[in-house]
């Protein structure tokens, strides 16, 4: 959908059932479908490893190799889900790492704690000194480079988990964030929406209710909106020139941002036509719980360390495939955890702990500690499975589904292995043995359906390069290059 | 497992007055003049943009470099609550605020599609709660429409509320233009709709959203400038209060009253007086050492920080003691559940002063709130509190754990008790230069668990006694009284909660040396271990000439 003059306004009204007020449709589905459906890309990132202290194995990675892979417990959800055949499982992979000053291409520095986030996101070594930043542009930002020019959205960045839940909370810096974009050299890194109210609000913005009375007062409130903030942008361009040039900088980034959004509200709701349709009103955000010591089983037990991620992560999910399926953007980042995620797990699956004390002996050692780590896998697997299984399940505008067209990995923040730091062999602190998943089938992706696929010595963005190929975008991240070749077509 | 005596490294051969000099180990680690506005012209502006005022060099040499400011999802709130007694909570909202370890550090803030879309959000909120309200839109008007459409009731109520949002008085241009807005009540037929656009805007601008600072050039010092009164009164009010000016504070901003080194005294000492300053001396406090948030169950934590909240409100507000005597109680503010739980007697009524007696207690430091902050794994860290000592109370930096140091795996060994193992394997080669200056003032707290329960006896090993003997630079000291004695003597602590103050006040935490000189040149005045009154050190902070100055950063981050 083409950015359009904002004095174009609505022509016409759409309500949730097909319900007309008024035509023509400028640009329908059909008309797009015509073209050839669009290609979507995501990415999910879950902050933990996979592994287990002195396990050599994890119950994630298959024994066969191809299709019909055998499903342990991390991967359990793709069964109860339906859709392992849909879903390739690429194994054995690695980041290298080397202290500050020798870092190797596409490594992370010696020092656990979530320094395999940022080249495994962008591709680029992690910086030598110890800030967590990405030093390329990510995945999300080059896909929409290329697929987001013509979507009422350039691309979605969404974050499940609400805050870091340690400390003081609030402050993930760093590691609440997997998305940043390259300003003109630049790294700028981009705060994900985490509200989903918010990113309800942000995503359904011109869709009008088909009940007439609510159809008004939508209109109603979308114009106010569209007065104050073409008010806003025109202080914001007078005052911009005043600044001196660091806070020039500053605010025009912000400008940016609100003529973004001032685009947005002029452009026409998609026709809500086949399975694109209006979502109803998530409510009001959950609130935000507090913050939880490690070993504090009393404060899991309460609910602490916890603000309904699951019904977040459910809410987002709907988001993206509703936003996939109405092409109001074609690429997403789903952030389900944060690195080094200290989200209660207790409500997710019964383990008075947090994600990543379970793998430290949370709630035990031995085959009780791997399970349950594996099932904090396992909770993010479930939820990136669900979108999967909503694409799979909705019809695309060619008449194939929205998986035909899509390509979607989830990528998780560790291994399990050697740990360079403690020098322990079987680590959970380790960027060896890390896996990834790579759904869709966009471009052909997954030739064989899904399939579980060694990647041996391989690095885990080659799943990422793998799936930019596959929806078109010819780009591989920074200075990881080569691609998981038996998965596409 | 690898602890730090395991691998050689550049660091092996550091030695202690190395660590201290260079750390522990040598591995890396006007508005083009004045206050009239973005509609401004030289013509509305009330600040002669020629004419700037000199300035000392000896100021000069004092001005930091500063930038546009976000408010923060707490300064948000405020900010709404005083202008339009509304509660919302921003931080649902507005991408989280990073501590470092205050959470207004302008450099962590980008803008990003969720802040702009979240701050319309929150705008869209705030303005339907008023315009739902009749008290409070009563309230926000200011007048009574006469018709749906009274243009001189909606042009009276974006002047006054426009000027109370953006800190400033709109220009006549801008008052034009958002008086323009009462078409929207023509067209809904509803002159509440008007309202509401114009809430919606004026919430959305980014004068509202950021603080702006342009000021006046000051004669030859390039890239320095005068604050506007406005821009200064906002400087004050978000540092004292943490949201915005009152009417009375922008009122002496109109009349110019807001000018002279005895008008910003006069106004200060005012606005000390109100309660928003009390919340914001806590809220500096907690966030300083840690305890805006405590891991502890809601009904033990919000009793921990209203002990401590308690005890800053009355030595510093209440009886105008030295702000030192923080550490001198002898007394503390308790429930009967936070009186059990420490071991002191109840308190007469739900919650009063009880005296710590004989129990070894003694001011913040043994408060729950101190002493739960840094803990580790369901125990103290006396590594991490003497990190907390060190980093927020002496203001030094201790560099991060070589790289083959596993930070996560610091249990002792099954049979081992903690402080052997803290006093021998942390005391031993290539930890000895770090460990040897946090470990030895954590220890001297041993005697308090993360809960700030007192015990002699290790929580999971009744055989491992606790000594609780511990030092600081060779001081011994035994206890958080005894600490607090040795801190007061040190002659680092004042300069370094002046450095946290200015840290909080400019909403930057890396420091450099123009801003250290503003730093200097008060605790000069002050004296290195003298006592001083917070609220008198708050008044001479803001009613220095440097701080309404601003120098302008050259680039952004």
């Amino acid at each position: 959908m083409v950015l359009r003059n904002r004095t174009f306004r609505r022509s016409f009204l759409r309500g949730a059932a097909g319900f007309t007020l008024a035509l023509p449709l400028l640009e329908s589905m059909q008309a797009k479908a015509a073209t050839g459906a669009p290609q979507r890309y995501f990415l999910g990132f879950a902050g933990s490893s996979i592994g287990f202290p002195g396990f050599d194995y994890d119950q994630l990675v298959p024994d066969a190799t191809g299709a019909g892979y055998d499903v342990k417990r991390a991967l359990q959800p793709l069964l109860d889900l339906g859709i392992r055949d849909s879903v390739s499982v690429v194994t054995g992979m690695e980041i290298p790492w080397g202290d500050a000053g020798s870092v190797p291409a596409g490594g992370r520095v010696r020092n656990w704690h979530a320094k395999s986030v940022a080249p495994l996101i962008s591709g680029v070594r992690g910086a030598d000194d110890g800030n967590e930043r990405a030093q390329g542009a990510t995945s999300d930002q080059i896909a929409a480079d290329v697929l987001g020019q013509d979507t009422v959205h350039r691309l979605l960045a969404y974050r499940v988990q609400a805050a870091y839940y340690r400390g003081s909370n609030g402050d993930g810096g760093d590691r609440g964030r997997i998305s940043y974009r390259d300003e003109g050299g630049t790294i700028v890194p981009v705060d994900p929406i985490v509200s989903p109210r918010l990113a309800y609000e942000s995503l359904f913005t011109g869709f009008v209710p088909p009940d007439p009375a609510q159809a008004a007062e939508a209109l109603a409130v979308l114009r106010r909106r569209r007065s104050a903030v073409d008010l806003v942008l025109e202080d914001a361009q007078t005052l911009i020139p005043k600044l001196g040039a660091a806070d020039r900088q500053r605010l025009q980034r912000h400008f940016d941002e609100l003529r973004s959004l001032e685009q947005r509200l002029d452009q026409e709701a998609p026709p809500l036509e086949g399975a694109c349709e209006l979502l109803p009103h998530p409510g009001d955000d959950p609130a935000i719980g507090g913050a939880v010591e490690n070993g504090d089983t009393d404060g899991y037990a309460g609910g602490g360390a916890y603000s309904n991620e699951q019904l977040r992560a459910e809410i987002l999910t709907d988001l993206v495939a509703m936003a996939f399926t109405c092409d109001l953007t074609r690429v997403a980042s789903m952030m389900y955890t944060m690195a080094q995620c200290f989200l209660n797990a207790n409500p997710l699956f019964g383990q008075p702990s947090d994600m990543h004390e379970l793998g430290h002996f949370g709630v035990g050692g031995g085959q009780v500690g791997l399970d349950a780590m594996s099932d904090g896998v396992a909770w993010h697997v479930a939820h990136y499975g669900r979108l999967v299984q909503r694409l799979r399940d909705i019809p695309d505008l060619d008449g194939s589904s929205v998986l035909d067209n899509s390509a979607l990995v989830l990528v998780f923040e560790g291994g399990w292995g050697y740990d360079p730091e403690s020098g322990d062999a079987l680590s959970v602190h380790s960027s060896e043995n890390m896996s990834a998943l790579i759904a869709g089938h966009a471009g052909g992706l997954n030739p064989n359906g899904g399939v579980h696929v060694p990647n041996p010595g391989g690095h885990p963005t080659q799943v990422i390069n793998t799936a930019l190929r596959a929806v078109g975008v010819d780009h591989e991240m920074g200075e990881v290059s080569g691609v998981v070749g038996s998965l596409l077509g | 497992m690898r602890r730090c005596k395991g691998r050689g490294g550049p660091w092996a051969a550091a030695s202690v007055a190395l660590v201290l000099a260079t750390g522990c180990y040598t591995g890396r680690d006007g508005w083009a003049g004045g206050d009239g506005g973005t509609g401004d012209t030289a013509a509305e502006s009330d600040t002669d943009a020629d004419g700037g005022e000199p300035v000392d060099q000896a100021v000069l040499d004092r001005v930091g470099v500063s930038g546009l400011r976000r408010l923060t999802a707490v300064e948000y709130a405020a900010t709404v609550h005083d202008l339009l007694g509304v509660e919302v909570d921003a931080a649902l909202l507005l991408p989280e605020d990073w501590r470092q370890p205050f959470d207004n550090d302008y450099t962590t803030q980008v803008a990003s599609q969720a802040l702009i879309e979240g701050a319309e959000l929150l705008a869209a909120d705030v303005a339907t709660l008023v315009v739902a309200d009749e008290a409070l839109r009563e309230a926000a008007v200011g007048c009574t429409p006469e018709s749906t459409a009274d243009a001189a009731c909606f042009r009276e109520f974006v002047t006054r509320f426009g000027r109370r949002a953006l800190r400033r008085p709109l220009t006549a241009t801008e008052i034009e233009r958002y008086a323009g807005l009462v078409v929207e009540a023509e067209h809904a037929g509803d002159f509440h709709a008007a309202v509401e656009v114009a809430l919606r805007a004026l919430l959305q601008h980014p004068e509202f959203l950021y603080r702006v600072e342009l000021g006046t050039p000051v004669p030859d010092a390039p890239g320095v400038f005068r604050l506007g009164d406005h821009e200064l009164a906002a400087r004050l009010s978000y540092f004292l209060w943490g949201s915005t000016p009152s009417d009375a504070l922008l009122d002496l901003a109109d009349a110019g009253q807001l000018h002279t080194t005895e008008d910003i005294i006069a106004a200060a000492e005012s606005m000390l007086d109100d309660p928003r300053a009390r919340a914001r001396v806590g809220r500096f406090h907690a966030l300083w050492l840690g305890y805006e948030q405590l891991p502890h169950a809601p009904a033990l934590a919000s009793a921990m920080q209203a002990e401590t909240q308690a005890l800053i409100d009355r030595v510093v507000f209440e009886d105008g003691l030295p702000w030192q005597e923080l550490l001198r109680a002898e007394e503390t503010f308790v429930d009967a559940t936070l009186a059990e739980h420490y071991g002191l007697p109840a308190p007469a009524g739900a919650s009063a002063w009880v005296s710590y007696g004989e129990s070894g207690r003694q001011g913040l430091l043994s408060h729950g709130a101190f002493l739960s902050a840094m803990a580790k794994v369901d125990d103290s860290s006396p590594t991490k509190r003497g990190i907390l000592v060190r980093t927020r109370m002496m203001c030094q930096d201790i560099p991060p754990p070589p790289p083959n140091v596993n930070v996560d795996d610091t249990e002792p060994p099954e049979g081992t008790c903690k402080e052997e193992f803290y006093r021998t394997e942390h005391a031993q080669g290539n930890c000895a230069g770090c460990h040897g200056l946090m470990d030895p003032i954590g220890l001297g707290l041993e005697q308090y668990d993360h809960r700030g329960v007192f015990r002699t006896v290790e929580n999971d090993d009744p055989t491992c006694v606790i000594s609780g003997e511990g030092s600081l630079d060779g001081v011994p000291f035994s206890g958080p009284a005894e600490l607090s004695d040795v801190l007061l003597d040190s002659g680092t602590l004042n300069r370094c909660v002046t450095r946290q103050l200015y840290r909080f006040a400019m909403g930057r935490s890396e420091l450099q040396a123009l801003d250290d000189a503003f730093v200097g040149s008060i605790v000069d005045e002050m004296g290195l271990q003298a006592d001083f009154d917070l609220t008198e050190l708050l008044v001479r902070f803001v009613s220095d000439e440097a701080f309404a100055l601003r120098r302008e950063e050259e680039e952004g981050q």
